[in-house]
């Protein structure tokens, strides 16, 4: 996984798991964060294919 | 209910399953054929974050908090996106370094410190010992819930926590080389993980699908009973939104820095791929275990529950609702959760409690079969700490709940975040700012958190002295220095974190670091490895090295070592050369350092290699010498580099301030710069510019200025846009390093426009001086002729003396006028400048041309603005419009148009004739003030009417300017100042 994306998934899940995110989808935060959470994981799982086929990352 | 001693059998039936899954995990990695190392494995492993914290506490969180327990496992899963790039990192200087433990590691960032490892294990031990007892406190509420007896569970509690220090001793200190990896143990660990998972996902499905209708149907009815609020984070919820970001936060430093964490992490880590593929599996399996723990928490209130007793929902839910089948594989599951943290914990803290305490209290003594002493204390404090956590579980626990007892393990360990985090990547952190983060958000810790337990307790009286102190207002630890509005985590995780850094930080930049320090900054900053960094001790015998490793392994350990470094590098001990004794002595240390800790293994082989005093002061002086030289020239090297861009920005300001337009060309005559001047003569930008042919900018760079032959050329431009305007410019070819040319263009328009009044000014200077003679010299005599020839031709004669006579009296005349315009040129006499009425002159003069015959034919407009009376000379100025009104009568003998206007701007008088005649040859129009000039031929005129305009006027102070084309008609201005 490339550094920089790394760190662009931090910071993308650190803001949709906090406020204002949480607040604005307040009246169905459950779904709404179990949602998020699949999708980031899934994000993940795609940067580390990717980075596979860069080349393996930095 | 079950009788305890099926309980008992279950328990142990299941151990010894889990003995062994481990015992033959174990057997295949001796044959090479390890079912551990893969990523699968890995991912599980690193599950042993989920504790029965998460197995029976989030359930409990949920039915009293709401949604704020999954802070718990976001935390990690944000992490996971980090981990590839920080725990690859923290993995490999581990391996690098032999480091086996989180206070070793932190130990070996600082120059291998023994007090910051003996602090960072006392924190440890401190924070930690409560979350072993949360577990063991789980699996004895579970036992007399199951068995209905809670007055054997003690007596449980004890017998599990043996059984579990047991297991743990087996498989985590059979040898004392901490740094081989458990492969058994971290196998275990992991089918645990999928039994907890499994068990949970069961009792889940049976809640959600047994006993409600599903998600929808528990969602539904859960939005309209008096919990709704717990659906929601925020206001209303109980839960502020601080909260949620403060465990988060928290959450994010556990996975990193729990010892156990490290351990499964680090230490158990077999390749930095399986990291790859567990920064999704972690998260994955933390996102399913997470599933159904709101359908359980909502429906156990649901049932009737209470939220007190919600922590064990998922056991009791099943018990009273006819499942006991489901309820003891419920059972075994939380055992799972909490068997498996007891036992790496235990493991992780009992390798830092040998490496910071008990290993440096014996080193130095001699002890003999010291390896067998070590091992046996190892195992001795392995079982102590789990009996440590069993005493907390019993005497302290009960007071607490799951999540408030995990929760401050996870502050405490937050506390080594910055020492860890910022000293991965910065160099100047040094063990002193370290030590002082660490102690003080230790302090804030205890303060702020152990403090209010303690009164809650009933420890500390709230009407005694501490009482009277902790509850004032400025040392309340709940509300620190009056700090209130915060909830305990985030007040606890505030200040701890403010004064850690702040101490961290600041100890860092005030001190200096040691050499080591400096060494290991680089080893860990640069990720270097040790192996890069020259040993500075002289390398001792092969037989010195093992008898070394024999003290502290044991012998069969000692020779495993020594043989596996000479089969894996094809040496034989006979011919084992000083480069390779070197390098093996260096493996010896990294050996020993997973068994010691780098601390004391760095503190063994000095022991050993210390080198004479005359030479270890050389070794000394030289490292300073080297050092200082270092510093200087890194200094220097700076100063230079700084003076370098100072004389850059110098030299740029002084081109970019030039009047002149300065342009450089690359060898194929593209732009290269183009300064702010150059923009402004030739209105082309310097973005537009860089990069093309310079050719296309400038047309009148001819091709032959850049002859190889030529160093220098010069060119002259006109720009075809307004204002028009002259350039002249040098082309010269760059010398030096960088090949190309430099152009700089000068706007010469203005110095072009002076020059020629200059010039003209002289002529006129110099016809004056010549007109002034000739006109005083031929002026006398010619009155006395013409005087005589008239008086000859009215006395009586023939008629060839009185033609003759008449002709030249006619030539005379002709003469005479050219004398007199002689004299008006040359303004032989002084007049007086009187304030007068252009208007009053133009009148006067159009009168005197009026019945001129070839005037008539002219149309005469004027629009004539009424202007302020001007300081002049009226006969002058007279002679000035006649000659101008002659002029456009001689240009239009057939007739026309002129337009004559008079108008006041800006302090002058503008006077404008603008006729439609024959216009003027672009050719002569420069010529046509000078002095003699005619286009009328011999007989038309003297040459002298514009010139003695132009001496007029410019006399005045004024100018005059003509504006003509070939057919398109003259137009003279002329504008005078206006005199107050």
């Amino acid at each position: 996984m490339k550094k920089d994306i790394s760190i662009f998934l931090f910071f993308l899940g650190l803001l949709l798991f906090s406020w204002p995110f949480i607040n604005i989808f307040h009246e169905s935060l459950t779904t709404y964060l179990f949602v998020v959470w699949i999708l980031f994981i899934a994000m993940i799982l795609a940067a580390t294919v990717f980075g596979d086929r860069e080349g393996g990352g930095n | 209910m079950f009788s305890p001693w099926l309980l008992l059998t279950i328990i142990l039936g299941y151990l010894l399953l889990l003995f062994c899954v481990a015992y033959v995990a174990d057997r295949m990695e001796q044959r090479g054929r390890s079912l551990t190392s893969n990523p699968y494995v890995y991912s599980l492993s690193l599950a042993v974050y989920c504790t029965s914290w998460t197995f029976y506490g989030s359930v409990g969180r949920a039915a009293n908090s709401g949604l704020t327990f999954l802070t718990t496992y976001i935390g990690p899963t944000l992490m996971a996106a980090l981990m590839w790039m920080v725990l690859r990192k923290i993995v490999y200087l581990s391996k690098e370094n032999r480091i086996t433990t989180i206070s070793d590691f932190i130990a070996a960032r600082y120059g291998k410190s023994l007090a910051l490892s003996v602090l960072v294990t006392l924190v440890a031990v401190v924070g930690i010992t409560p979350y072993l007892g949360l577990q063991l406190k789980a699996i004895m509420t579970t036992f007399s819930l199951l068995s209905g007896r809670p007055e054997g569970s003690h007596f449980a509690g004890w017998a599990i926590s043996l059984l579990l220090g047991v297991f743990a001793v087996i498989f985590g200190a059979r040898r004392l080389d901490a740094s081989e990896r458990h492969g058994g143990l971290v196998f275990a660990v992991a089918f645990e993980s999928a039994i907890k998972l499994v068990a949970f996902l069961l009792v889940g499905f049976f809640v959600t699908y047994g006993l409600f209708d599903g998600f929808s149907d528990i969602w539904h009815k859960m939005r309209e009973s008096s919990y709704s609020f717990l659906m929601t984070v925020g206001e209303g919820s109980g839960e502020s939104y601080l909260e949620w970001t403060s465990l988060t936060f928290l959450s994010m430093m556990a996975i990193l820095f729990l010892p156990r964490q490290f351990h499964v992490a680090v230490v158990e880590n077999y390749s930095p791929d399986h990291i790859r593929k567990a920064v999704w599996l972690f998260p994955l399996y933390l996102f399913l275990i997470n599933i159904f723990v709101l359908p359980i928490a909502y429906g156990g209130l649901m049932l009737g529950g209470s939220p007190d007793s919600a922590d064990y929902f998922v056991l009791s839910i099943p018990l009273t609702h006819g499942n006991p089948l489901l309820a003891v594989i419920v059972f075994i599951g939380g055992f799972s959760a909490a068997t498996a943290m007891v036992i790496v914990e235990s493991l992780a803290l009992s390798t830092m409690v040998m490496n910071s305490f008990v290993l440096p209290t014996l080193f130095g003594i001699s002890i003999r079969n010291l390896h067998t002493v070590i091992l046996n204390i190892k195992r001795i404090v392995i079982v102590g700490l789990v009996f440590l956590g069993y005493i907390f579980a019993v005497y302290v626990g009960e007071f607490y709940s799951l999540v408030d007892i995990g929760l401050k393990s996870f502050e405490a360990v937050t506390i080594f975040a910055p020492s860890i985090l910022i000293g991965l990547y910065w160099k100047g952190a040094n063990g002193k700012g370290a030590i002082a983060g660490i102690v003080a958000g230790f302090s804030v810790w205890i303060y702020t958190l152990l403090i209010p337990a303690f009164m809650r307790a009933g420890i500390i009286e709230p009407g005694g002295p501490l009482g009277s102190l902790f509850n004032s207002t400025l040392l309340n630890p709940t509300a620190l220095f009056g700090l209130t509005g915060l909830d305990r985590w985030t007040h606890s995780l505030f200040w701890g974190m403010l004064l850690n850094l702040f101490f961290f930080v600041s100890v860092s930049l005030f001190t200096r670091q040691s050499d080591e320090e400096t060494r290991q900054a680089m080893i860990f900053v640069e990720s270097f490895s040790p192996r890069h960094f020259p040993s500075s001790h002289r390398p001792t015998t092969l037989g010195e090295l093992e008898d070394i490793l024999v003290q502290y392994l044991g012998p069969s350990e000692a020779k495993d070592a020594i043989n596996g470094f000479l089969r894996r590098n094809g040496l034989a001990r006979e011919t084992l050369s000083g480069e390779w004794l070197l390098k093996l002595r260096e493996e010896a240390e990294r050996i020993l350092s997973g068994a010691l800790g780098p601390s004391i293994s760095t503190l063994v082989f000095q022991e050993q290699t210390v080198p004479a005093g005359d030479e270890s002061h050389r070794i000394s002086d030289s490292i300073r010498q080297m050092s200082r030289s270092l510093r200087l020239s890194r200094q220097e090297l700076a100063e230079a580099n700084r003076q370098l861009a100072g004389l850059k920005e110098f030299s740029e300001s002084i081109i970019e301030s030039l009047p002149l337009g300065v342009a450089t060309l690359d060898e194929a005559h593209r732009v290269t710069y183009w300064n702010t001047s150059m923009e402004m003569i030739t209105g082309v930008e310097k973005s537009d510019a860089l990069g093309k042919p310079a050719q296309r900018l400038l047309q009148c760079l001819e091709p032959q200025l850049f002859d190889p032959a030529i160093k220098e050329g010069e060119l002259t431009c006109r720009r075809n846009f307004d204002p028009q305007i002259i350039l002249k410019g040098l082309v010269s070819r760059l010398t030096g390093a960088q090949k190309g040319y430099v152009i700089v263009l000068e706007d010469i328009t203005e110095k072009k426009k002076i020059e020629e009044e200059l010039f003209r000014a002289t002529k006129h200077a110099s016809v004056g001086r010549l007109a002034a003679g000739v006109s005083h010299e031929i002026g006398n005599p010619l009155a006395s002729i013409s005087s005589l020839v008239q008086e000859l031709m009215t006395e009586d004669g023939s008629e060839f003396l009185k033609g003759s006579l008449a002709t030249i009296n006619q030539h005379v005349n002709r003469i005479a006028r050219i004398v007199r315009n002689l004299g008006d040129f040359a303004r032989l006499y002084p007049r007086q400048r009187v304030p007068t009425s252009l208007q009053d002159i133009l009148q006067n003069t159009i009168d005197l041309v009026r019945f001129d015959k070839n005037f008539k034919k002219i149309v005469v407009g004027t629009e004539v603005k009424n202007t302020r009376p001007v300081k002049i000379d009226p006969d002058q100025m007279q002679q000035v419009f006649l000659n101008l009104l002659l002029n456009a009568r001689d240009a239009m003998p057939s007739g026309g148009k002129l337009d004559i206007s008079i108008a006041e701007a800006n302090g002058h008088v503008r006077m404008v004739f603008a006729d439609s005649g024959a216009g003027i040859d672009g050719s002569v129009r420069d010529k046509i003030f000078d002095p003699f000039f005619t286009t009328k031929g011999p007989r038309g005129g003297t040459g002298l009417g514009l010139s003695i305009c132009y001496s007029i006027v410019k006399d005045h102070g004024g100018t005059i300017e003509v504006l003509s084309e070939k057919s398109k008609g003259t137009t003279f201005i002329i504008t005078l100042p206006v005199e107050e």
